[in-house]
């Protein structure tokens, strides 16, 4: 009786673990606690404007901005770099891989990009990061997979005295240090994805959201900008906030049950562009496509697609490039011995179907 | 009249997964407005014809290993890789059927291999398919250049011109799989190998070639499945599996399937496939918010099983 006991507790357990460990992300992930918008007013009157004009425009501002950088000297001309990121395999770190490359070229400085094989890997980040400092280069920007889990490595940098430029994710661990930290304000893309859906809308409506990776900070802060937003138009109401976990299947899956439970739904905000595409492949699916609007963030090739099909009806894009864009120019800085900023805010872009035609032609470089 | 008791409750006893089934169905039918209303079967109708052909699927392909004592944790990358060529065969030809073709020789191929590892070298199905799992995400992700493959609307078209395609597919390869190990002399030899593959050697059947044909099988499955899923999603991306060989051993198990050789059926697929949608979908019904869904669902597995052990024993004692 013990036996079997045992043995139903243990198929139990392995289960259970199976269904906790289900589903993964390899959306970028986890800055820590950033500060709300100074100025929502402001940052959603540009907001407005950047629908309207055929050029992106930066949709929010804050007191550190890539555009303060001084960029007039070039201090990074002959200097190797190292640019370590979460992955390979999504779009958002290729295209940041690809912009590193090309703002190499343009600075005349070397670039080595390094990728953990299995994507957020930690202890595969940990053990690139060791083996460059065989070959030490003169500045790191590293994205880490996880905030703490990164420290060790970021230590042994520290000892050699090498600096360090923190992309995205930030590294929150006390005992070791990087010179800046560059990322887009999550709370603020939240919140003015949500902002900027409403306004166009109107006052009244039932929304959805689609939540990324439970204890993913990025998700968190996303999600946080978007109830805020919420909250301040009392006409909307959220019918239901599901876990997609940042994928396109589960997302579509989660939207396809969503739609068997609500009869009447106006909005779906999605905190990624991969779970915006799968909500919005299930309204197409299930025939509701122009009925229910679709809103998230990032942007891409794919997503400017669906914009300009009406499949998505737009996005607030985070740009990988321009992070990294603003990652470099930090970078530039640090080696030119410059004082730098703890935080710079990268700009976020507005893509509708306004400017969709433009904001695409990026994609085509 | 006793006999016919008795086999009344071998029969309770042997759907007790069934059981369990019914009784999540009631529930969330009972507690939630729109899980399923006899004017209203919209959302049944998600379940079986959007979501529960893809987990039967991937509880199938985990299955058929199981019955010869393995099990395959390159499902979800062999879903990844071969429906990867499948969409990128479709982009340079143009052509659904040779990229159906390519996608399943693909599956096939990662599932032969796993036998041959397993079968003929002696390599343990663990270290096996994990190998291969590592070579077939490595593969599609040197192929992909972490980018994705959209479109293909003509293949999707062979998908999706009629609602209930999913469905006949998975119920096709259930049935099918379900003749193949259970009403053949093949299916009956894949049992004896399970059992005891080394007697089954002796006794002059092909254990090797047996084993190999299952890792073939569930390749096959696994590349099927990954189809249906480019064509639901529209879009085939190196990201898509990662999570899917966990989802397929979950399944499995909840569907009564054992890790021990020749102890699982290819019902077991069915119907864990079911109960993982029943729950995934009911709980959302019900309305547990979304960050306590892994919790929620852990403990209603947990305490089916239970349920479903109790109600095994009650009934072996009576009888």
């Amino acid at each position: 009786m013990k036996k079997k006991l045992l043995g139903v507790l243990l198929t139990a357990v392995v289960t259970t673990s199976l269904l906790a460990g289900c589903g993964s992300s390899e959306e970028p992930a986890a800055p820590a606690a950033q500060e709300e918008p100074e100025n929502v007013e402001e940052a959603e009157e540009e907001t407005e404007a950047a629908g309207e004009v055929a050029e992106p425009e930066e949709a929010t501002e804050e007191a550190a901005t890539s555009e303060g950088i001084d960029t007039s000297e070039n201090y990074l001309e002959g200097k190797k770099i190292v640019v370590l990121l979460k992955s390979y395999t999504h779009m958002f770190w290729v295209e940041a891989a690809n912009e590193a490359e090309m703002l190499a070229d343009q600075y005349g400085c070397e670039v080595e990009i390094l990728a953990p094989t299995v994507a957020n890997s930690n202890e595969e980040q940990i053990e690139l990061l060791e083996n460059s400092l065989v070959s030490p280069p003169d500045l790191y920007i590293i994205v880490p997979a996880d905030s703490q889990g990164i420290a060790p490595a970021i230590a042994e940098i520290n000892n050699e005295g090498i600096p360090i430029v923190n992309v995205n994710t930030q590294i929150t661990d006390e005992s070791v240090s990087y010179d800046s930290y560059v990322s887009a304000n999550q709370y603020d893309l939240g919140y003015t994805t949500v902002s900027t859906a409403i306004e166009k809308l109107g006052e009244e409506g039932k929304a959805i959201v689609i939540f990324g990776k439970p204890g993913a900070q990025t998700y968190m802060e996303r999600d946080e900008g978007a109830s805020a937003a919420f909250a301040e138009h009392a006409g909307w109401e959220v019918l239901d906030n599901q876990v997609a976990n940042g994928d396109r299947n589960e997302a579509m899956t989660v939207m396809q049950t969503l739609m068997t439970k609500y009869s009447d739904i106006d909005l779906v905000y999605a905190e990624d562009g991969e779970m915006a595409l799968g909500a919005a492949e299930a309204i197409k699916a299930a025939g509701k496509e122009g009925e229910i609007k679709v809103v998230g963030d990032n942007s891409s090739v794919e997503i400017c697609d669906a914009i300009k099909s009406g499949a998505l009806y737009m996005v607030y894009d985070d740009a990988a490039w321009s992070q990294m864009e603003t990652g470099f120019k930090v970078a530039n800085l640090v080696l030119g011995g410059q004082s730098v900023e703890d935080t710079y805010y990268s700009p976020i872009y507005l893509v509708d179907s306004d400017n969709v035609e433009e904001y695409s032609k990026r994609y085509d470089e | 009249m006793k006999a016919e008791k008795l086999n009344l409750k071998l029969l309770f006893i042997k759907g007790s997964r069934v059981v369990v089934l019914l009784v999540l169905f009631i529930v969330f039918s009972v507690f939630t407005e729109n899980f399923f209303r006899f004017d209203n079967w919209s959302n049944i109708g998600n379940i079986l014809l959007q979501e529960a052909p893809f987990y039967m699927m991937l509880a199938l392909a985990m299955v058929i290993p199981m019955i010869v004592g393995g099990l395959d944790l390159s499902v979800g990358s062999n879903i990844s890789l071969s429906s990867f060529v499948c969409a990128m065969v479709i982009r340079e030809t143009e052509n659904p059927l040779l990229a159906i073709i390519a996608g399943l020789m693909v599956g096939c191929l990662i599932g032969t291999l796993n036998g041959y590892m397993i079968a003929k070298i002696g390599v343990p199905p663990f270290v096996a398919t994990y190998s291969m799992d590592w070579i077939a995400k490595g593969a599609v992700l040197v192929i992909s250049k972490g980018g994705q493959i959209t479109g293909f609307n003509s293949f999707r078209a062979i998908f999706n011109s009629w609602r209930g395609t999913y469905l006949l597919i998975s119920l096709v390869f259930m049935v099918l799989a379900w003749i193949l190990y259970t009403k053949t002399v093949f299916g009956k030899r894949t049992y004896c190998v399970g059992c005891n593959a080394e007697a089954a050697r002796i006794s002059g059947m092909k254990s090797a070639q047996i084993r190999i044909l299952a890792y073939l099988a569930s390749g096959f499955v696994a590349a099927m499945t990954g189809m249906m899923y480019i064509s639901k999603l529209g879009a085939a991306e190196p990201t898509l599996g990662g999570a899917f060989t966990m989802e397929a051993i979950a399944a499995a198990l909840i569907g009564g399937a054992s890790f021990v050789g020749a102890k699982s059926k290819i019902s077991n697929a069915l119907v864990g496939g079911l109960i993982i949608v029943v729950l995934n979908n009911g709980l959302i019904h019900i309305g547990v918010p979304g960050v306590w869904q892994d919790c929620a669902q852990g403990v209603i597995i947990i305490a089916a099983i239970l349920l479903e052990r109790l109600l095994e024993k009650m009934q072996t004692e009576r009888s």
